[in-house]
């Protein structure tokens, strides 16, 4: 059960994460190729 | 003595894309040199492409300090950038300025091979963009937008409380957009763009330097043209300029 919970949890600050990374990117498009 | 201008900002004000790629050449033709020109000041850019705000004070800090022990006039023109660029080791010219498309994996796929097609893959540059990736990415996880913000926001006041406590005249603007949180103690007279309201839901600000260019239907025909990195040739330059000539005259700063 604790894994279970854990796994979603990560789950859940992983997705937030993306989610923020997101956001950043298009505030910040800058690329250097 | 002749006053200098010192220009601090990231790609836009080093003149990226204005002649070729990584040309030095830019900075004498960027908004910056334009601004000096105008006012007959010599001239001094400290920019640095994909470099953010703690790069900038670090840059800042070093300068200033040799312009004051020196009793140099000066004038700066600072360009605050977006609050998630990081660099974690001072290697001169050959630090790694961190951004967040850095970790979007088929950018960084692109960069790579940008390098391996180079021949550059065992250059210490790309072995420390290597090493140093996870830990930029730990500092934006450990990181809110917010935060972020508030630690520019933090950074803009200490670069106006130097230049204020000696007496050194000075103009603020931005690349981006305006930092969240409170811009009450950042003067408005020497903010291009001052904004206390704050915009949550993402748009550029029609007075930063990205911003005009991307929503202001005069440069709309820009959009359209091949750039290498989304930077603006030096038409747009003379007019960024232009609109800080105008600022700086409007709240008479010099």
């Amino acid at each position: 059960m604790k894994k279970i919970l854990d796994f979603i949890r990560n789950w859940k600050k992983e997705r937030s994460f993306k989610k923020r990374l997101k956001e950043l990117q298009k505030r910040d498009p800058f690329i250097y190729k | 003595m002749k006053r200098t201008l010192l220009a601090f900002g990231d790609s836009h004000t080093a003149g990226a894309e204005i002649l070729e790629r990584y040309s030095y050449e830019c900075f004498d033709r960027s908004y910056a040199a334009y601004v000096a020109n105008y006012y007959k000041f010599d001239y001094k850019n400290f920019s640095q492409a994909g470099c953010g705000n703690d790069w900038l004070i670090h840059r800042f800090n070093k300068e200033i300090k040799s312009a004051i022990k020196n009793k140099e006039d000066v004038f700066v023109l600072f360009n605050f950038c977006e609050s998630s660029r990081m660099f974690f080791e001072d290697k001169g010219d050959l630090t790694v300025h961190f951004y967040p498309s850095l970790l979007d994996k088929k950018y960084y796929k692109e960069v790579e091979n940008s390098f391996i097609k180079k021949g550059e893959e065992d250059t210490d540059f790309f072995k420390d963009l290597k090493r140093l990736l996870p830990v930029y990415e730990d500092y934006l996880r450990d990181n809110t937008l917010e935060s972020l913000d508030l630690k520019s926001l933090t950074q803009v006041q200490y670069i106006q409380k130097i230049c204020i406590e000696n007496n050194i005249p000075f103009v603020f603007h931005s690349s981006c957009q305006w930092y969240s949180g409170s811009w009450d103690d950042i003067l408005e007279q020497n903010y291009y763009g001052h904004n206390k309201k704050f915009n949550s839901n993402f748009s550029y600000s029609n007075y930063s330097f990205w911003g005009r260019a991307t929503t202001n239907e005069r440069w709309k025909h820009l959009q359209k043209e091949h750039r290498w990195s989304e930077h603006y040739p030096e038409e747009y330059h003379r007019h960024y300029a232009s609109l800080l000539i105008n600022f700086i005259n409007n709240q008479g700063i010099l």
